[in-house]
């Protein structure tokens, strides 16, 4: 197994065990949204950071920025309609747009991504808001009604099988 | 035995089922590694594919493996960048990756363009 192989499946791995605990906290009602939007967000990162490995990018310089969601995720549920279509399925018809702004905003949930620091609002630290106030994620409404919509369904399902995937193929 | 579809074949069809689901894909470009390469079967399906509504990030190419079940009997590559970043790589100011190079480009079905 080359090393750009370990790399992947060792990114889709922590990627999958990041996903559950997502489901985990979200389920738990006495917890904060922030928690299990945390977990998501690495979970996203790390699934699409395994994409990524052997092609081009040394696992060195994936370690360095969360800024890898919003071009990949697309791209990884894009090829998985492209599978259910060739099993005879029928794939959800441009869902691509929602899913899109849906992965944005899930990258946006990094403190290190904050969009030029126009949106502060992150699910680890405080920040202090244009109203000059310092707000605490486990406070905030971060707004992602599209997570429990017809997008979040597929992209969700979409990460669990791209981890169970890449874990699954050596 | 049941020969498995061609290279070229699961290429189409996978340019076409993204530009099935994606409106913002504007264009698909398959891209070659040379001819002697592309005949091993392990050399994966690689698709440049231009997006108006993708971030600009750079090239990076991801990586699927086969999907037999699926009729997608090869690894994939797909690279997807917005329209300036294509402009980019026609102009030779930015690289594509392992000396790959432009190939065909596969045409957007009707039932995909928009009205």
């Amino acid at each position: 197994m080359t090393n750009y192989d370990q790399w992947r499946i060792a990114y889709a791995k922590q990627g999958l065990a990041d996903l559950k605990a997502s489901e985990q906290l979200s389920v738990s009602s006495d917890m904060p949204r922030c928690q299990s939007l945390h977990f998501l967000q690495m979970a996203c990162e790390k699934i699409c950071k395994a994409y990524l490995c052997g092609q081009g990018e040394k696992p060195e310089t994936l370690h360095r920025s969360h800024a890898y969601i919003s071009g990949p995720l697309p791209v990884i549920a894009g090829q998985q309609f492209a599978r259910i279509s060739g099993s005879g399925g029928t794939h959800p018809h441009a869902v691509m747009p929602e899913l899109r702004a849906l992965a944005r905003k899930i990258e946006l949930l990094a403190p290190a991504v904050n969009h030029g620091g126009s949106v502060p609002a992150n699910c680890e630290y405080p920040w202090k808001g244009p109203d000059g106030l310092v707000h605490a994620p486990c406070d905030h409404n971060f707004q992602m009604d599209l997570l429990y919509g017809r997008a979040g369904r597929i992209l969700l399902k979409a990460l669990y099988t791209a981890a169970q995937d890449l874990t699954a193929r050596h | 035995m049941v020969q498995p579809p061609s290279k070229a074949m699961v290429a189409k069809r996978l340019a076409e089922a993204h530009y099935a689901i994606d409106p913002e894909i504007e264009l698909i470009i398959g891209l070659t590694a040379g001819a002697k390469r592309e005949r091993v079967s392990d050399e994966p399906i690689k698709l440049l594919e231009v997006n108006r509504s993708t971030v600009p990030s750079g090239i990076h190419p991801l990586f699927f493996g086969p999907h037999r079940d699926s009729g997608i009997a090869y690894p994939s590559v797909i690279i997807m960048v917005t329209p300036d970043e294509y402009e980019d790589i026609l102009k030779k100011r930015t690289k594509l990756p392992n000396r790959w190079q432009m190939g065909s480009k596969f045409a957007k079905p009707v039932s995909a363009t928009r009205s």
